[in-house]
């Protein structure tokens, strides 16, 4: 039998109402400025279920969790195989520029924008696939699309370390800075506020118009040719492109990728970095809060009618 | 001091679904934020208020569609309220459908952590309870099997171990007795009756009027979505029930193609000298009057079964025309169950009267009559029933003398 509690804890005072109704403004900023203390407070279960969804993805498979690891290893192998070995892409002339360039520039390219891509595309449909929870549980549903996001930072995290590994193990690159260690958490952190961001604000989005994730899928594929994952915003490179280059500046992920690239590639080659980190972090900076308070904000107005919806 | 602090309070509650006529409709509503109207308010739920004391169980009932589930969705917090206001003092959990959130792939004690998790547990006080909750659900060796593989019984099992198993101080259920065998049914309803002890409060709803009866202390009639009558349950319940038939007399009238199902009219137990029989002796002659009622009687026999039920949901005895290979034929009658030398020992019994069809499985009718009986046994004699007996005692001398006799 259940073991009995040792009380019923007498209500000192009145319970705060319930009220029905759209949320006042206040309300809504309210709750925006309560992130902090929700992430908290559920942090076990935002570790739970992130650990979960991770098992979900590899339940069955006979290599487990390693596959998290072994999955961008491999990915970065034949990256550098193919542009190194292969084609012998080499990026800029000079004697100082190393010969894997291309790959690394191409993984950590991929790295960055599918990391991204997962977390938008998965959070859009993140509250439709829990629609059980949504209606028959009673608990922060802002906490679906960040577990989302969580998960993918973790994928994103075992590509860093494959990275590493591979550089340190092996002289294909540079092995990273101290710059990574310094402004790699930062700049994690506008990642996720990004990210989450749009999948708070699709995510509400997908629950009333279903056609947003569709949406969702080809405008990401759209989206991915431009930003410089697979080539590099130089006037010298791209000749004739000249007065549409500068309009990469208002994507947020091409900041987002030259930060890392940045960081990650130890800003070698010159032809790719031009010292723009500092502009690109406030740029990115701009974007990920903006983002976040607007998915937020779109979130706790249309969270009342979810599980009516779902 | 300040107001009195119910359980669960709530004003001027309402709810409307919205009905869009397409997704179009939805999309222009949405980037004209509202200007044009796309959707249509269907109202499920209307100016309900609501006061539950603290340690009552309160039961809602209703035709399909009444608005029972919304309402218990809403002060369960799922879904939001439209109109109104309410709040619940204490620790909500609740049971809205069987396997409520489980994860397919995952094992039961694996649901159970993430429900409790869910509810805002910490993990430490959610591994202290889990054995607990094992114990409960008595799944042995599936607790650790994934829910897949579980039938609906366990499924049940599992939901409702869960949501008893973190010390909630307000338990919600919707139609949760329905399912399961009878031995884990009796065990949730001493469960609750234990939980009900200790000041908790208890919300649910159910079609099973007899369970309503038997566990709440008042109970809502609501009717498309409006509260048609509340108070002490066996007024609530036994007006809704009036309702219901009076309901099929509808069906019959106005009806396309009329339903003209049985039903009881008027049943009454009585002694022999036609005083009514509501406490009795162990021992007395009894006799139950029941006038019925089959307007299609002719084509279709039914028959008739009284059964009566001990507090505790002990079915003690029962008795069917069926099962005496007879039938009540013709379109109307009268029924008297003769019952001499009433052999029920002392107790509380509440009589059931059903009315089946002619093979006695289908349930036409299924009511209680309005008083419980209450039988004095008047002797110490103790248990359910008096068995008809008598004593032949000897002792050792005797049996001796008789020996000596076939000798």
């Amino acid at each position: 039998m259940f073991p009995k509690s040792l009380s019923v804890p007498v209500s000192t005072g009145q319970p705060e109402w319930i009220v029905a109704g759209r949320p006042r403004t206040w309300q809504s900023l309210a709750r925006l400025a309560a992130w902090p203390k929700v992430v908290w407070s559920r942090r076990e279960l935002l570790a739970t279920s992130v650990r979960r969804e991770l098992q979900a993805r590899f339940r069955g498979t006979l290599l487990g969790f390693a596959w998290v690891l072994l999955q961008p290893l491999v990915q970065f192998a034949i990256y550098a195989f193919i542009f190194t070995e292969l084609l012998g892409l080499k990026l800029g002339t000079g004697s100082g520029v190393p010969a894997g360039t291309m790959g690394v520039y191409m993984f950590t390219g991929t790295l960055v924008w599918s990391s991204f891509a997962d977390a938008v595309q998965r959070s859009t449909g993140c509250i439709l696939e829990h629609r059980t929870l949504v209606q028959k549980v009673r608990f922060d549903a802002q906490l679906l699309p960040l577990q989302v996001v969580l998960s993918s930072l973790v994928t994103f995290g075992a590509g860093l370390i494959a990275y590493l590994t591979y550089t340190g193990v092996t002289s294909a690159w540079q092995f990273p800075g101290v710059s990574l260690l310094l402004w790699g958490p930062l700049l994690l952190g506008l990642q996720l506020l990004l990210t989450l961001g749009l999948g708070l604000g699709l995510s509400a989005l997908q629950v009333l118009f279903r056609d947003t994730a569709p949406i969702v899928g080809v405008l990401l594929t759209i989206w991915m040719f431009l930003t410089p994952v697979f080539w590099i915003p130089s006037d010298a490179l791209l000749p004739g492109l000249e007065e549409w280059l500068p309009l990469v500046e208002l994507n947020p992920v091409h900041h987002l990728l030259y930060a890392w690239r940045e960081l990650l590639m130890s800003g070698q080659p010159e032809l790719v970095f031009n010292g723009a980190f500092y502009e690109s972090l406030r740029v990115l900076s701009l974007w990920a809060f903006g983002a976040f308070v607007t998915g937020s904000l779109i979130f706790f107005r249309v969270e009342r009618h979810m599980a009516d919806e779902v | 001091m300040g107001a009195k602090v119910w359980a669960l309070e709530a004003q001027r509650l309402g709810k409307a679904y919205r009905v869009y006529r397409s997704p179009a409709a939805r999309l222009l509503e949405g980037l004209t934020f509202g200007l044009h109207r796309g959707h249509e308010s269907k109202w499920a739920l209307q100016d309900v208020n609501l006061q539950i004391d603290m340690g009552m169980a309160f039961g809602l009932c209703g035709a399909n569609g009444a608005g029972k589930s919304t309402l218990l969705k809403v002060l369960a917090g799922t879904t939001s309220a439209t109109t109104g206001r309410y709040r619940t003092s204490g620790r909500v959990a609740s049971l809205l459908e069987l396997g409520t959130g489980f994860h397919l792939d995952f094992s039961g004690r694996e649901n159970v952590r993430m429900n409790g998790i869910l509810a805002g547990h910490s993990m430490r006080q959610v591994n202290r309870r889990m054995d607990s909750i094992a114990e409960f659900a008595e799944l042995g060796e599936a607790f650790d099997a994934p829910v897949r593989t579980y039938s609906t019984g366990m499924g049940m099992r599992l939901g409702f171990a869960a949501a008893l198993g973190f010390d909630p101080e307000i338990l919600i259920l919707d139609e949760v007795f329905a399912v399961g065998d009878m031995y884990f049914q009796k065990k949730c309803v001493d469960r609750l009756r234990e939980f009900k002890e200790d000041n908790r409060t208890i919300l649910f709803c159910s079609h099973s009027l007899y369970d309503m009866r038997q566990l709440c202390d008042e109970a809502m009639w609501l009717d498309h979505g409006e509260v048609e009558c509340v108070g002490d349950s066996a007024t609530v319940t036994n007006r809704y029930s009036a309702w219901q038939g009076a309901q099929m007399d509808g069906c019959a009238e106005g009806g396309p193609r009329p339903i003209e199902w049985p039903r009881i009219d008027s049943a009454r137990l009585i002694r022999k000298d036609r005083s009514p029989a509501r406490v009795v002796q162990t021992g007395d002659d009894l006799e139950l009057h029941l006038r019925w009622r089959n307007p299609q009687g002719n084509a279709r026999p039914i028959q008739l079964g009284v059964a009566f039920v001990r507090q505790d949901q002990t079915l003690c005895a029962a008795a069917g025309t069926h099962l005496d290979g007879r039938k009540l034929e013709g379109q109307q009658g009268e029924a008297v169950l003769h019952l001499p030398n009433l052999a029920l020992l002392s107790g509380r019994f509440t009589v059931m009267l059903y009315l089946f069809d002619g093979e006695g499985v289908f349930r036409y009718e299924e009511r209680a009559l309005e008083e419980d009986l209450v039988v004095e046994a008047g002797t110490d004699e103790v248990g359910l029933i008096r068995l008809e007996h008598d004593w032949e005692l000897r002792s050792a001398g005797d049996r001796q003398r008789d020996s000596e006799v076939a000798a």
